[in-house]
């Protein structure tokens, strides 16, 4: 892999216009699109003499939300191939170095088209496709119990509610009530519900980063009966809505998860809790200030235009197969050096960033 | 040059060492290999740790006067627990 080489490449401002419209028609097409150019540069370098493998996680296209244009790659690697084959189908590239390759490094550049994804709640026609796929995320994983403290707290959070949507609603304020950003958190956090839930018992509150709030609300959606997956991604730029949910050019720390339900008069629903616990944190606000209610309320049912979906895998197994096992989650690259995981909140031998522009359209 | 002293200098300290096959339990995550290769190698004596989370264990290569309730209490501090799989 010497040459630059473009694995997918369309006509950009056509396929904007012939985007299709989206699964359900619950949610609302604004005029919101927003392209970025995004460029991702890997060094494993420092890693002289030995084999490295690289995994990193590749955005695909979420019909009316989100188009990938581009994506191009340079790089010394061995071996590197672009792939879905894994359990959740999440388009991944995989790189490879033996340990005769001195200078390890490998280019990503990426055209992205986003829109805001408004759900409008109206009721409309869902396939019985989707409806019968769907039902696959309501089942637990190694990661997201449905059962034990998750399925107590979900009874008690939704008393007698029968009504899904109003249940879902109930489960996600009760999250941001509960939950608070924890700066000293890395990354995204672990992601683990019943470690939430013990400190919320233990402390009366639970802090956590985005990955450990939408893996509770996922679980506690499951255990109701509510079909729902966190999904991992990453912030491109800036918000209109608050520098809390935005990012600056250098989005090498920016990685985000969101989640969404399913409600079969619906279809899939975005929302985002973690977040609103971000802005009380970022702005100083009390929880109950009518900006915190007023993002509160629109965040369930909408993503904006400024972050990139990569995947909504949660404990699955790569392709091809690493050394050390299941991934919970994929929203950060992955590299093994010699077998073993490289930390990669390491950036003396994990040397890597990306950077996001906006480009006018 | 360099390079060859420093072979020779690993392969002296190789020559008085020991393996030990543990078995990590409480891994719940491949991110916990960090923590329990960490751990292992805050005691002085340990040369080598490669951690793996799929197969549960630990590769291990310390220094002669090393004990495994030295390296056990090191993980134990971490919220882990290391016990002999195999020693040679």
């Amino acid at each position: 892999m010497h040459r630059r080489e473009f694995i997918k490449i369309t006509a950009m401002a056509g396929s904007i216009s012939v985007l299709p419209s989206f699964l359900t028609a619950s949610v609302e097409m604004k005029n919101t699109l927003a392209l970025y150019d995004i460029q991702w540069k890997f060094d494993l370098t420092a890693h002289d003499a030995k084999e490295c493998a690289l995994w990193i996680p590749l955005p695909s296209d979420i019909s009316g939300f989100q188009s990938v244009l581009q994506i191009g790659t340079e790089g010394t690697a061995k071996q590197s191939f672009q792939t879905t084959h894994n359990n959740y189908e999440c388009a991944t590239f995989y790189a490879y170095w033996d340990k005769n390759t001195t200078n390890k490094t490998v280019d990503l550049s990426m055209k992205v088209a986003l829109r805001d994804r408004q759900c409008d709640f109206k009721r409309t026609r869902v396939c019985p496709d989707s409806i019968e796929e769907a039902k696959e995320f309501l089942a637990p994983t190694a990661h997201i119990p449905t059962d034990g403290a998750v399925a107590k707290i979900a009874k008690k959070i939704l008393s007698n509610e029968k009504d899904p949507l109003k249940k879902a609603r109930k489960i996600y304020d009760w999250i941001i009530a509960n939950g608070y950003r924890d700066e000293s958190v890395h990354g995204c956090g672990v992601g683990s519900p019943n470690a939430m839930l013990a400190q919320l018992e233990k402390d009366g509150r639970m802090g956590g980063k985005c990955l450990d709030m939408s893996a509770l609300t996922v679980a506690l959606m499951r255990a109701s009966g509510i079909p729902a997956r966190e999904v991992l991604g990453i912030r491109v730029g800036p918000s209109r809505l608050s520098p809390a949910f935005g990012a600056k050019e250098d989005i090498t720390k920016s990685q985000h998860c969101k989640l969404e339900f399913f409600i079969p008069t619906l279809g899939w629903v975005p929302c985002d809790p973690a977040d609103i616990t971000k802005l009380v944190l970022k702005e100083n606000l009390e929880k109950t200030s009518p900006r915190v209610l007023e993002l509160a309320d629109k965040f369930f049912g909408f993503w904006e235009n400024n972050w990139m979906a990569f995947n909504h895998a949660r404990d699955f197994d790569l392709y091809p197969a690493n050394t050390q096992g299941s991934l919970d989650s994929f929203g950060y690259a992955y590299a093994e050096i010699d077998g073993e995981y490289l930390d990669p909140f390491e950036p003396a031998h994990y040397r890597y960033s990306i950077l996001s522009k906006k480009v006018t359209l | 040059m360099g390079r060859i002293t420093l072979g020779i200098l690993l392969l002296a300290s190789l020559a008085y060492s020991r393996e030990w096959n543990l078995h990590i339990g409480g891994m719940h995550c491949i991110a916990c290999t960090l923590a329990v290769k960490k751990a292992l190698l805050s005691v002085h004596g340990v040369q080598i740790a490669k951690v793996n989370f799929k197969n549960e264990s630990a590769l291990v290569i310390t220094d002669e006067n090393i004990s495994l309730k030295m390296m056990q209490d090191a993980v134990a501090q971490t919220g882990y627990t290391a016990t002999l799989a195999t020693k040679n």
